[in-house]
């Protein structure tokens, strides 16, 4: 694995990641989330790794993703997928001084008590209400 | 409650000024994890802070000479996951953040177990030590109960 100079590869005892967890700190309109799917689609696509599932959970300051991801990623990479999608600056410095001491929990996302989950990607659509080419829905 | 949970539970204080060590400005923080069962409020809000900060500011004291008063420790929780059964022991890691220039560098420390006997903890409220009557702890003292944002809010501090 190419790794950056003065970086160091030995990923062994830090497992592999399947959640990438990202912290948004901005308010904006749900069709504007929609775009952020298509985004993480998108940047995932480009180091070769799929996304199969998103969630969200509503924060005070914005929001919370949280992305499941096939094939599992070293931590170096899961972190540096985790900037290019927008993760908070401080919470990246953190992880990754966290990751080159070799911590394996080192994805912290803190969440108040019962945050609820909202599953972005894959969309479900209720059975019945599947629109069918015709227009009309299709039968149940 | 259909399953026992998974709790990590991370307290930390700072950044702060190591005049002790002269180690520069530096963050504290320990990583708790236990499964355990019950109310999830009552585990998060009472139970392993009342634990976990005593434990903390112990281990603060030990390493690094300086008492960090409660309302300078930050507690935060990470979403639970499902776990199989509860777990006899707290495990507790430790990274010591400083910073460098315009990095960060975590410094490890060993891991340490905090065992869960049948009366609890020793940093348990209420907890009994069979050679001394005496209560470690009330836990009384301790309010998780802020309304702050319990995001990874770093730029507060």
């Amino acid at each position: 694995m190419r790794t950056m100079k003065g970086m160091k590869s030995d990923d062994s005892a830090m497992g592999k990641e399947s959640v990438l967890k990202i912290d948004r700190d901005c308010h904006v309109d749900h069709a504007w989330m929609l775009d952020q799917v298509s985004v993480i689609k998108a940047v995932c696509r480009l180091k070769s790794v799929d996304v199969t599932k998103v969630e969200m959970a509503h924060t005070k300051k914005g929001q919370h993703f949280y992305i499941e991801i096939k094939p599992t990623v070293s931590a170096h990479l899961a972190n540096r997928l985790q900037y290019l999608l927008g993760d908070d600056c401080r919470r990246v410095d953190y992880n990754r001084a966290r990751i080159r001491s070799k911590y394996p929990d080192w994805n912290k996302l803190f969440e108040p008590i019962g945050q609820r989950l909202q599953t972005l990607y894959p969309i479900k659509v209720p059975a019945g209400t599947r629109k069918t080419k015709k227009g009309g829905n299709s039968p149940s | 409650m259909k399953s026992a949970l998974l709790y990590k539970m991370t307290i930390w204080t700072g950044p702060t000024y190591d005049e002790v060590g002269g180690k520069g400005v530096l963050t504290i923080e320990a990583y708790f994890k236990v499964a355990l069962w019950g109310s999830r409020g009552r585990n998060r809000n009472d139970y392993l802070p009342s634990v976990g900060v005593p434990f903390f500011q112990d281990w603060v004291s030990r390493h690094f000479g300086m008492f960090v008063p409660q309302d300078e420790i930050k507690v935060r929780f990470e979403r639970e996951r499902p776990a199989e059964t509860e777990e006899g022991e707290i495990i507790v890691d430790f990274r010591v953040m400083t910073y460098r220039g315009k990095s960060i560098s975590a410094q490890p420390y060993p891991r340490e177990i905090i065992p869960l006997d049948d009366h609890g903890s020793g940093y348990d409220p209420g907890y009994v030590d069979e050679d001394s009557d005496e209560l470690v702890s009330d836990g009384s003292e301790w309010d998780d109960g802020d309304d702050e944002d319990e995001d990874y809010e770093r730029d507060e501090e």
